[in-house]
């Protein structure tokens, strides 16, 4: 009984419950150990969740105490962690133990906070699938102990963008299964930047970004080593996905009257493509049309959808028959 | 009265353009094994010929496979219901032709950038499968040889993607 309560002693001190009094109805509840007195030249707050939420991952970042009501407007680009129930790369499990780095200068957006002078904490929200819910939001705050900070590094500045927009961290965007994308990742200090899809359901190689399905999220990841003159950096670029547009892809331009063409018989996403004529100076027959007379030969072209991954295809194609 | 031809030429030129078939088998029907995804495969692989060393070609054509899980193709040895298909033939051959084996993955780890080939979209791939009449020590003649699709190492012991097509072989002619 005596060994029992003592254990309930050291985990109490190891691992007090900081829940700060909040108006938002946070569904989780997060242990750490204190988050007062942190050392500045870098501390490690170890903790975890003894509940977590059911709507979804969440985010941990290093930020600047918000104004009331409102969400905080300098984060660490560095500091941070994604916490997950599914496992997903780059995630930390919800149901393990959570060790969060915290630093008494941070660098976000190009700007560093002294946080030592500066009001800092752990902010909590949930992750790219919930943006503007904020209903799990909950600011935490964190105090160092006087001393010698750990040297800081200017930030570098990561632009990655696709096709030709440039993405922001945390931000979600839209993109469609098989969209053709380009994505072009540049560092303001020279170093290479690491490009990795964070989900399988999208693909990234070689500069393209690529959506294997039309439903979910997936989510792309920056992250630069950083050297002796500026911070290492990474960041998440979130994307909603949406079904993707079938086509008739390399269809007939041209006819000649009595010699009939096969049109092609799959959509680019291989979904078999009905064809009807319009017009009365050609008929189809399965993928194969044929010209009676000179003009423009109408037909549409139609494909069933498949659910979560693209849309049905409806396609009017003018052919010139000669 | 032109209607008649027009639909036969229309016929065949749909099977042309929809399925790839080798030649020597080109008068069957391909075989379609469907999977419990929505996905399915496809290949002529009955009464196969096969040259002086027991050799042929097979073209296999999938559609409709999950993008985000990885498969592997393979020419094996009909496992038994619920096992992995083993022994299988071959190996992977880049060139593109004569491969035994096919790692088919659009979200291969960082280490198969040079061994995994993506899904085309819609999850779909065409491949030339090399088939013979021996799997090692195995008379495919005498013993049931398929071509085979499953889950990727990533999956390891998830069963439920497999697919198999039976491969049979023509005769031998006494001379």
């Amino acid at each position: 009984m005596k060994k029992l309560i003592t254990l309930i002693s050291i985990f109490a001190l190891a691992l007090p419950v900081v829940s700060a009094p909040s108006a938002s109805a946070e569904t989780f509840v997060f242990q750490s150990a204190p988050l007062t007195n942190l050392d500045p030249a870098g501390a490690t707050v170890n903790g975890g969740f003894t509940k977590f939420t059911d709507k979804g991952g969440m985010y941990i970042q290093q930020c600047i105490a918000p104004v009331a009501g409102a969400r905080p407007a300098t984060c660490s680009d560095d500091l941070q962690l994604w916490v997950s129930t599914k496992g997903e790369m780059g995630s930390v499990s919800a149901t393990g133990p959570i060790a969060f780095k915290v630093a008494s200068t941070i660098t976000g957006r190009g700007v560093s906070v002294d946080c030592t002078k500066t009001s800092c904490g752990l902010f909590f929200r949930l992750d790219r699938s919930a943006t503007a819910d904020t209903s799990e939001d909950l600011f935490l705050p964190i105090t160092f102990r006087a001393g010698a900070a750990a040297p800081v590094l200017p930030a570098d500045v990561v632009t990655v963008t696709l096709n030709g927009k440039q993405l922001t961290r945390n931000v979600p965007m839209n993109l469609a299964y098989r969209q053709s994308t380009k994505i072009v990742a540049t560092s303001q200090s020279g170093l290479p930047v690491t490009l990795t899809s964070l989900t399988p359901e999208c693909s990234y190689a070689d500069g393209v970004l690529t959506a294997l399905k039309g439903a979910g999220q997936c989510a792309l990841a920056h992250r630069t080593a950083g050297n002796d003159k500026v911070a290492a950096s990474s960041a998440n670029y979130p994307f909603i996905l949406e079904p993707g547009t079938q086509k008739v892809e390399r269809a007939t331009k041209e006819l000649k009257v009595g010699k009939p063409k096969a049109m092609p018989a799959e959509s680019n996403f291989g979904e078999t493509i009905s064809y009807k004529s319009l017009s009365k100076n050609c008929r189809v027959e399965l993928n194969l049309i044929e010209a009676q007379k000179r003009g423009i030969c109408t037909v549409v072209a139609t494909a069933p959808a498949k659910e979560g991954m693209w849309l049905a295809l409806k396609q009017q194609l003018k052919i010139k028959v000669g | 009265m032109r209607l008649k031809p027009f639909l036969a030429l229309g016929t065949s030129a749909l099977l042309l353009i929809s399925i790839s078939s080798a030649p020597s088998n080109a008068a069957q029907k391909p075989q379609l094994v469907k999977g419990q995804y929505g996905e399915s495969i496809s290949a002529i692989a009955k009464e196969i010929s096969v040259d002086k060393n027991g050799l042929s070609q097979i073209i296999i054509t999938g559609k409709g496979f999950d993008e985000t899980v990885g498969i592997y193709l393979a020419y094996c040895l009909m496992p038994k219901a619920g096992m992995a298909p083993t022994p299988c033939g071959g190996g992977v051959n880049k060139s593109g032709i004569g491969g035994a084996s096919y790692w088919i993955s659009s979200n291969a780890p960082p280490y198969a950038a040079n061994l995994a080939e993506p899904f085309r979209a819609g999850g779909r791939f065409s491949k030339n499968v090399e088939v013979s009449d021996r799997i090692g020590k195995i008379d495919c003649r005498k013993s049931k040889c398929a071509l085979t699709v499953r889950s990727d190492h990533l999956r390891e012991g998830d069963r439920s993607r497999d697919l198999f097509i039976p491969v049979t072989f023509k005769k031998r002619i006494k001379l």
